[in-house]
């Protein structure tokens, strides 16, 4: 006992440095595998806070206006139902806001709290949605011209879940960030729009009876028109799809990490033990028994990984604070404070008792080969040793072009997404939104003062599509024949919109169990205005953002009570006239929205900030941790290497020859761990992109030939720099005068 | 009678290594309180003989007796441990202990009770206690180790060419320190050199040639 403590004492002085990497390391892994978990903890943690906070219904109702106690009243009498809590949201109203924009708000207000409460943070009456906030980067207060010329401050926000944001979004798709929410007291909402009206409810059901069937006696109800009933869970899930992505990542990183950061305390634990061999040697001449040497070497691997996982204590805590806050705001959600759970604490626990166990069994396998390095001699050193290093070399650097690919291409399947949503579908600059139908003369005004170059009218809506006993619901446009916006193939060409066919999403597709040729129902809701029409499926799209149906406009007229309508328009301008025609526009009766492209892919890349910064995140970290891994594992091999090389230059061979030599033994590694990390990644790469798609958004899988250039690339140039500093180093030591 | 004098001994002893014999039936009997030298060229065999003689190797044949019983595979750690000394050029210390700190480990491994800083005084480095293998000349290593070896109170001290590296005089007063102390003790030691007039230091002179043992040869 006694011997093994003094031989810690004497190995924490002798390998300081050596126990501060294998600490180093440890608070590395720790911080990255307990932060990284212990913000998806918390952000489970904080998502299930909310729902207790903010309550939850099942469904969400819309209908006409009705007085307050009139939805209640007749939803309360329907088998099923449990609670039911009205709503108010006002008809949108034109605001001017400080930053000389006009835009959209949309006020709404909850009669009681029964069922449903907005988390507010901040003062004052009127409250910004909190994904407003987030999305807009409003910082502060908002000010905002109300159109009876009153102008309000905005000071505080609200959280709820998102029901009637993402229906109403979906109805009139991509006025996203040109349409403000703000909740207020219903006092409040009423004294603004002038008038005190339900149009609303949310509904909580009992379980008695199957939601499909409160569903329909519901949608049927006689004393009231509702003009739209969804479920909770579609909507709960979409508004929350980014927090299960950044979850799915917080599950899956902290395990990397951990491998990753074991592997570096095994190779630097083993360098130490590796250079006492010697001692252990010594040792064991003398009869020591080999109990108090593991022990010794035990203890060093033990205090140097607990002390860096200590440290990594307060690291962890920081990153997983910062994780936590860029995620919720990417969400859109508020607060978030970090929580300890017990299974979290256990797994923490288990995971730094197994680091020291791997830690601690390293030591003892190279005391093990230590303890008879005086009794055999070793032979094939050179060899052995050559092998090992282009296999290690060949292990990091197949991890680290694994690792870095595959980040790589989740980026650019996130690119893919964002440009099939703003440049792909969208081939128009502005879309104009209005409050209600419109008649399509009104294209007319729109041409005016030559700054369009084409517009075309659309149609959005939600339809429910049935096929056999499978029902969905969707966000639908009706297109020209010559549309601007375009649903594409998987082989990237434009699909057909032709009378009586429909363009299905290929989830949709999936879901109905439906495929081109099939027919389908479809009950297609514009505002109040609802029609039911048999469609075929022409065609179903690869489209990543899978949430948008189109059918023909000439399908659509045909059923509509008065032809010849629109709800949006998507326009081109002419070059350099794109900021005039906003403002034209906002000049103009009924709009409603102003949608930009470059808002729309403003907000979305808000929205994917935080995902970007995590990737960006893994591609570096593994660039670093894989030629860090490779430079330690080739050290050993290196000082070896050099004794001899450093005699042969004495002996008068060239040292750039012997340089030369020296990166030439590695290149077979280097090869093989490109070869083989490329390979992974590619294979790997579509179980990820599985794994991280979501029911709005499955990530396209993009295999493009200069991401694997770059990201092999990068790890070489990496690679190639460490190199180059033990070449620097090697001529050094080659040329030093010797006298 | 005469058994019980015999230290150790060696009978038909065989060691090769990549199938070249290095030591060949070879027989060799120590007596207690005997110093003997071994020398011979470089590679014939002597460190080798010298590992098998402390229980650091095992022969491919033959068998190793110690005061008259024989070394088994199992036995040769606490064989090393309580009766073997073992002082080799290079010293041999431990480079993260101080020199104090490398003369008790040796007395904690055999706890022979002795006093590790009485047995650096009797090499001289009473004020070098503190320190470290690579504070002290080459000539302050082998004292320290051979005050590590005295400390474990051997019966058999085996040094391999301990005054390789140093100097004539250091060489000498190290050699003749650790004679000194060995008959004081009535310690067996066994030392390979290749220095004639350090062999004629010692009770007896042993050839190895052809891994054969020739008695009083020199060379």
């Amino acid at each position: 006992m006694r011997l093994g403590l003094l031989l810690f004492r004497g190995l924490i002085r002798r390998h300081l440095l050596r126990a501060v990497l294998i600490g180093l390391c440890a608070m590395f892994c720790f911080t990255g595998a307990l932060g990284v978990s212990w913000a998806g903890e918390s952000l489970v943690s904080t998502r299930q806070d909310l729902e207790d906070s903010w309550g939850e219904a099942d469904l969400v109702v819309y209908t006409q206006h009705q007085t307050p106690g009139d939805l209640e009243e007749a939803f309360l009498g329907i088998e099923g139902v449990d609670a039911v809590s009205e709503g108010m949201l006002a008809e949108p109203i034109r605001c001017r806001f400080q930053d000389g924009q006009v835009r959209s708000v949309r006020l709404f207000a909850l009669l009681d709290h029964q069922l449903i409460r907005p988390v507010v943070q901040g003062d004052g009456e009127l409250a910004l949605s909190y994904g407003y906030k987030v999305d807009a980067g409003v910082d502060g207060s908002l000010v905002l011209a109300l159109p009876q010329g009153e102008t309000v401050s905005v000071r505080a926000t609200a959280a709820m879940p998102m029901y009637t944001g993402v229906y109403v979004d979906r109805a009139i798709v991509s006025t996203d960030g040109d349409m403000v929410d703000i909740y207020a007291p219903v006092e409040r909402v009423t004294e603004i729009v002038g008038e005190c009206y339900v149009n609303y409810a949310l509904v909580r059901l009992d379980g008695s009876v199957p939601v499909e069937q409160v569903r329909d006696r519901i949608a049927g109800s006689e004393d009231v028109f509702v003009s739209y009933v969804a479920e909770r869970e579609p909507a709960y899930e979409a508004s929350l799809a980014l927090e299960d992505v950044i979850c799915r990542i917080c599950a899956l990183f902290p395990w990397i990490m951990l491998g990753v950061g074991l592997l570096f305390v095994s190779i630097f634990l083993a360098g130490a033990a590796g250079q006492c061999r010697g001692s252990i040697g010594v040792l064991r001449t003398d009869g020591a028994p080999l109990g108090a040497i593991y022990l010794g070497i035990c203890l060093f691997a033990l205090v140097s990984t607990l002390a860096g996982a200590c440290l990594a204590v307060p690291a962890a805590w920081a990153l997983a604070k910062t994780i936590l806050e860029i995620s919720l705001e990417n969400m859109g959600l508020p607060g978030g404070t970090l929580v300890l759970s017990w299974p979290w604490l256990i797994r923490c626990l288990g995971g730094c008792l197994g680091a020291c166990v791997v830690a601690t069994g390293v030591g003892m396998l190279t005391v093990s080969g230590g303890r008879v390095a005086r009794i055999r001699r070793r032979r094939g050193g050179r060899v052995r040793g050559r092998c090992a290093a282009v296999v290690a070399t060949a292990v990091s650097t197949g991890a680290a072009v694994c690792m870095s690919l595959m980040s790589m291409m989740f980026m650019d399947s996130l690119d893919a997404v964002r440009q099939e949503q703003f440049s792909d579908r969208y081939g128009f600059h502005v879309q104009v939104v209005y409050e209600d139908l419109v008649p399509l003369s009104r294209l007319q005004e729109l041409r005016e003062g030559d700054m369009v170059q084409r517009c075309e009218p659309m149609l959005f809506g939600t339809m429910s599509l049935s096929a056999g006993d499978r029902e969905w619901e969707v966000s639908c446009v009706a297109l020209s024949d010559d549309p601007l916006l375009i649903l594409r193939d998987e082989a990237g060409q434009p699909l057909p919109v032709v009378e009586d066919g429909i363009c299905l999403s290929a989830d949709t597709a999936a879901r109905l169990g439906v495929g081109t040729g099939d027919l389908i129902r479809a009950r297609i809701r514009y505002g109040s205005t609802q029609i039911r029409v048999m469609c075929s499926v022409t065609g179903v799209s690869a489209q990543s953002t899978a949430f948008l149906e189109a059918v023909s406009l000439e399908t659509v007229e045909a059923y509509l009570d008065s032809s010849g309508v629109m709800n949006s328009v998507a326009v081109t301008v002419r070059p350099g006239c794109l900021e005039d025609f906003r403002a034209y526009v906002q000049t103009l009766p009924g709009v409603l929205a102003v949608q930009t492209g470059e808002a729309g892919q403003r907000r979305f890349d808000c929205g994917f900030s935080g995902t970007r910064v995590l990737v960006t995140t893994v591609i570096l970290a593994s660039i670093a941790l894989g030629t860090s891994v490779c430079l330690m594992m080739c050290y050993a091999q290196w000082k070896r290497e050099l004794r001899r090389d450093t005699v042969e230059h004495l002996l008068g061979r060239s040292a750039w020859w012997l340089a030369f030599r020296s990166a030439l033994w590695r290149l077979p590694g280097v090869a093989l761990g490109l070869a083989a990390g490329s390979f992974a990644a590619l294979e790997l790469m579509p179980g990820m992109l599985r794994y991280l798609s979501t029911d709005t958004i499955a990530y396209p899988r993009v295999a493009d030939p200069g991401t694997l250039l770059t990201g092999g690339g990068l790890c070489l140039l990496a690679e190639g720099l460490c190199f180059g500093m033990y070449l620097l180093a090697d001529l050094r030591q080659w040329r030093r005068p010797r006298g | 009678m005469e058994g019980l004098n015999r230290l150790l001994e060696l009978r038909g002893v065989c060691r090769s290594f990549a199938g070249k014999d290095v030591l060949r039936e070879l027989d060799l009997s120590l007596e207690e309180g005997q110093c003997v030298a071994i020398m011979g060229r470089s590679g014939c065999g002597k460190t080798t003989l010298l590992d098998l003689m402390g229980g650091l190797d095992r022969p491919d044949r033959g068998e190793i007796f110690f005061r008259g019983s024989l070394l088994r595979p199992g036995q040769l750690r606490r064989y090393r441990r309580d009766h073997v000394g073992f002082l080799f050029q290079d010293s041999g210390l431990i480079p993260e202990f101080t020199a104090l700190q490398n003369v008790a480990a040796g007395v904690r491994i055999c706890k022979s009770g002795a006093d590790p800083m009485e047995h650096l005084a009797l090499v001289g480095l009473a004020d070098r206690a503190g320190a470290y293998p690579s504070q002290l000349s080459g000539g302050q290593g082998h004292r320290v180790a051979l005050a590590r070896a005295l400390a474990k109170k051997p019966t058999l001290l085996l040094l391999d060419e301990p005054t390789e590296g140093l100097d004539r005089q250091t060489g000498q007063e190290i050699l003749d320190l650790t004679l000194k102390i060995c008959r004081e003790r009535g310690i067996t030691a066994v030392v390979v050199t290749h220095r004639v007039e350090h062999a004629l230091q010692m009770d007896r002179q042993l050839l190895l040639q052809d891994g054969a043992l020739t008695e009083g040869a020199v060379l």
